[in-house]
């Protein structure tokens, strides 16, 4: 040990006994005191000039004992009785009334005070929880995809593919039909609008996960594959409409639906044995400034998708 | 004997007041400081807090 710690130590050490030794001695004299208060008590109580002996304080307290009823009755019978019936009535109103209202108003506050403890915890809790979810991206959860009234929300995703700040549009699906293939899917006329990046991974057709894929979900095969191959027509046309659009096919099984724009990641899950995705919950993320919020981690998700799928262009040629 | 009478009949009221004081009072504060912790449904949108307000807004607004 050093010898600033042997110092300190020591001096610690010896102030913790001076003041436990100090604190004896002041209760010894509080004790001598409050005996001295409680014997001049008992030599006014009764009239004593002495001090007294013992046989003298046992026949005190035996007087005592035996006129101890009429003391009590005294004390708690005819002398509230004389205060407050006979010589001040309103005072003892009002000291009734006010000792009532603090009682009263002590044990509220005390209640009070455990309800407000219990709930600053929840409050705790729930910062704790906001935080998480600030620091996730996290902006929504909608049960399904559908386009319905409870379902995801397909309108506020269009119009911030269409909003000037966003340049980009990835998408990771399956067939991508419901999506964005055939008309009446939710991002068909806006990729017919957005003049921006598309990037699309489509599940490989005829491969052993789309066949997976598409006996999890119920569909034939080759209507699977046809879906696939209509995805890809409407690609192409877009292509020809001098749209900036890429595409590649990928091989596993497909797990992350993922739609990504400048600000905002929609992240969904192919759930092995089905059901169709449309029928599962969607998260919305939106960017945040921190790099491991969700929207930047499944961005790098969906860049190393396309870099793995670099061998299986999409032809947006023929 | 009437003596005691009166001072029990006060001391009763003294205590009857301040039981019912507490018992009524109690009622209020946990009406007033009540919080329900309700259960999230899943088969709803849940939007985050910060997107919540913005997105009632825009829901008036359509």
């Amino acid at each position: 040990m050093k010898l600033p710690e042997i110092i300190k130590t020591g001096a610690k050490g010896a102030t913790s006994d001076s003041l436990k030794e100090g604190w004896k001695y002041l209760r010894r004299l509080a004790i001598t005191a409050l005996g001295l208060y409680v014997l001049s008590l008992v030599q006014t109580v009764y009239e004593l000039d002495h001090f007294p002996s013992w046989p003298e304080a046992r026949g005190l307290l035996w007087t005592s004992l035996k006129s101890f009823p009429a003391v009590l009755r005294d004390w708690f019978i005819s002398k509230p009785y004389d205060f407050i019936i006979e010589e001040h009535p309103g005072l003892a109103v009002l000291i009734i009334c006010l000792v009532v209202a603090t009682i009263v108003l002590a044990v509220l506050l005390g209640r009070a005070n455990k309800i407000l403890n219990r709930q600053s915890e929840i409050l705790n809790h729930a910062d704790r929880t906001y935080t998480l979810v600030i620091q996730a991206g996290i902006k929504g959860r909608y049960p399904h995809a559908k386009q319905a009234e409870d379902g995801a929300p397909w309108k506020s995703l269009c119009e911030e593919i269409l909003s000037s700040e966003n340049k980009f549009v990835y998408i990771l699906g399956a067939n991508g039909i419901d999506t964005f293939g055939k008309p009446g899917s939710p991002l068909y006329d806006a990729l017919q609008s957005f003049r921006g990046t598309i990037r699309v991974i489509l599940c490989k057709p005829g491969s052993k996960p789309m066949k997976g894929r598409a006996a999890a979900v119920g569909i034939n095969p080759n209507d699977y594959e046809k879906a696939i191959r209509e995805s890809v027509k409407r690609l192409r046309v877009l292509r020809k409409q001098a749209h900036s659009v890429e595409a590649r096919y990928y091989e596993g099984q497909p797990n992350w639906k993922l739609i990504i724009t400048n600000s905002t990641l929609w992240v969904q899950y192919y759930l092995p044995g089905g059901p169709h995705v449309d029928q599962t919950p969607v998260w919305l993320v939106s960017v945040t400034d921190n790099v491991d919020g969700f929207y930047r981690l499944f961005h790098m998700e969906f860049d190393r998708v396309w870099e793995r799928c670099a061998g299986s262009p999409i032809n947006m040629n023929s | 004997m009437f003596e005691f009478l009166v001072v029990t009949g006060i001391a009763g009221g003294v205590v009857g007041a301040v039981a019912g004081g507490i018992s009524l009072g109690s009622r209020y504060v946990e009406a007033k400081l009540r919080y329900e912790e309700k259960d999230v449904r899943l088969d709803q949108p849940i939007l985050a807090p910060q997107h919540r307000h913005g997105k009632i807004r825009e829901e008036r607004a359509a």
